[in-house]
């Protein structure tokens, strides 16, 4: 009984770790961007407040396409808004011309290749995920 | 060919990557909306008893392009069917230089930001309401201007302060027509996401011209002021907004005048020559005498005097709306409304209460209040459904807006009535 109980909670502390490890995100730039951020310069570049790198001057931010979990749960850990909020916020940037969103793609590869390809690119992936040409900047859990 | 045109076609190809980064969305709303009674028939917007869809069905294409780090372009296309056909327009398209996060400068057709939501309102899926409230939003119906601005922000902890100034002109053309050969704007807002106010100043020198006649200048000042506050799921907003106009009107009151008098004497004088006709043609008849011929003559004397008599009456009406072209004033115009939304996950209840006023009636456009119930249903990320009533009371003897006869007719004897508005709004 007993050893069945440790097995038990092994168990689910093996998948508790791994949920801890699956909502690890980690933010990424280019190799050659030598900047420091924050969560909170991670929130203003996501919301067109923050639009250069001191490093390699212009940002261009990655993102998942929307109704993706990864994206959701990004935006609510970094800018403590839910996706939703934050798109019609976004709208109300582009259709007034006070701000170009972040490119959108359907998969952590186009995200870790656009961020490897262009010096000022900053994306967001599971910490787990990441390889390539990237630094990793931030890591949020 | 504008100036602003010129400039975005020569620095857009040069360009070429820019066109890697390019983004486009769009928008579009179909909608229809009515008014129950008949003395709103068509006078605003062409909305009146049967279905309009003209009035907010519209579809917008918005491209975006970062064109270096300091430089990226902007531009809206907007297709709008309007009541007698459609058109499709730049409804803003400039160039921005962004040497900071914290400033920038346009240049180009630049969005005219005078109302809280003016810089999106034609794309209805990012505001609660079916339709903004007529008697606030549609006293500047200006979108845009083609100028220059330069707008400058700084965070303060959680707070946003930012100013933005702007200069240009704009023409306005239609049936009646708002010109500006000189338009200044300066907006002032500060707030975070749970309280954001906002005041914006107008200063412009207008033309106004009706059917192709200008009938007025004036150099006119707008103010507007806003609060937003969201407290959770429960959202404010309030908007007051007062215009006043030093007219200068290219009628001549006094000749203006002098013109109805004459007109009225003339047109007296047309009924007297058909009654003398009629009289005389009914002689004829009586008097056995009269031969077949001048029988004839009197009847075709009768004919001509009504005639006569109708382009008289036609004459007069344009004398008198000459009169009120010439006593028209825009000063001391109050404006304003009060909004409360809340969310109830997906779907957003709202009222709102809004009010036209103007000290000196009658006036430009007629007083009124109306009160508003409306639904969102949002349907997903991208898509809603939009449902209004509107109960409109005309205030203070004059005709409200919603009245096509406002120069010519009696006083409303009813003077209520209710607008239903209904709107599909997506973005994609």
């Amino acid at each position: 009984m007993r050893a069945r109980l440790l097995i038990l909670m092994g168990m689910m502390g093996f998948l508790l770790a791994d949920v801890g490890r699956a909502a690890e995100l980690a933010v990424i730039v280019h190799r050659s961007n030598k900047d420091q951020l924050s969560l909170n310069d991670v929130k203003r570049i996501y919301l067109g407040k923050k639009k250069k790198f001191a490093s390699v001057g212009r940002i261009k931010p990655a993102d998942f396409t929307k109704g993706t979990q990864l994206r959701a749960t990004f935006y609510e850990k970094v800018t403590g808004r839910s996706a939703k909020a934050v798109d019609t916020y976004w709208y109300r940037l582009v259709f007034t011309g006070k701000g170009v969103p972040p490119k959108s793609f359907s998969g952590s590869d186009g995200v870790l290749d656009y961020v490897a390809s262009n010096e000022g690119a900053i994306g967001y992936v599971e910490a787990a995920r990441v390889k390539g040409n990237v630094r990793i900047v931030l890591k949020i859990k | 060919m504008r100036a602003w045109v010129l400039i975005v076609l020569l620095v857009l190809p040069a360009t070429a990557s820019a066109f890697e980064e390019m983004n486009w969305q769009g928008f579009y709303t179909v909608g229809g909306t009515w008014v129950d009674n008949n003395f709103a028939d068509g006078y605003h917007n062409g909305i009146g008893q049967s279905l309009n869809m003209a009035e907010y069905t519209r579809l917008g294409l918005n491209l975006s392009a970062n064109l270096t780090d300091d430089w990226t372009f902007f531009g809206q296309i907007l297709a709008k069917k309007s009541n007698d056909d459609a058109s499709l327009r730049a409804d803003w398209m400039y160039l921005a230089y962004s040497p900071s996060d914290d400033l920038t400068l346009r240049l180009g057709k630049i969005k005219a930001n005078v109302w809280f939501i003016s810089d999106y309102i034609d794309v209805g899926k990012t505001f609660i309401w079916a339709a903004p409230p007529e008697e606030v939003y549609d006293m500047f119906p200006v979108k845009s201007y083609d100028g220059a601005s330069v707008s400058w922000q700084k965070e303060l902890g959680d707070y946003t302060l930012s100013a933005e100034f702007g200069s240009g002109s704009f023409d306005l053309s239609g049936d009646f027509t708002i010109r500006a050969e000189r338009f200044h704007l300066g907006i002032l807002s500060f707030g975070n996401e749970s309280i954001h106010t906002r005041l914006a100043l107008v200063d412009m020198s207008i033309e106004n011209e009706f059917l192709g006649e200008v009938i007025n200048n004036s150099r006119s000042q707008i103010a507007t002021g806003a609060l937003s506050v969201t407290l959770g799921d429960l959202r404010f907003l309030g908007e007051v907004a007062t215009i006043m106009a030093d007219d200068t009107p290219t009628t001549d009151l006094a000749a203006a005048r002098a013109g109805l008098d004459a007109a009225t004497a003339e047109y007296a004088a047309a009924q007297a020559a058909t009654r003398a006709a009629r009289q005389a043609a009914a002689d004829a008849v009586d008097d056995p005498a009269t031969s077949a011929d001048e029988k004839r003559l009197a009847e075709n004397a009768v004919r001509s005097a009504v005639a006569n008599e109708a382009a008289a009456a036609r004459a007069a009406g344009m004398a008198a709306m000459d009169v009120g072209i010439a006593e028209t004033r825009v000063d001391g115009m109050l404006t304003w409304h009060m909004t409360v939304a809340w969310t109830l996950g997906d779907y957003v209840p709202y009222f709102y209460v809004a009010e036209i006023d103007q000290a000196d009636p009658p006036a430009f456009f007629g007083d009124q209040r109306s009160y508003a119930l409306g639904l969102v249903y949002n349907i997903n990320f991208n898509l809603d459904i939009k449902g209004e009533v509107k109960f409109i009371q005309v205030l203070n003897d004059t005709y409200g807006m919603f009245n096509k006869n406002q120069a010519t007719t009696a006083l409303l004897e009813d003077k209520e009535a209710t607008k239903y508005t209904i709107t599909l709004n997506a973005v994609f």
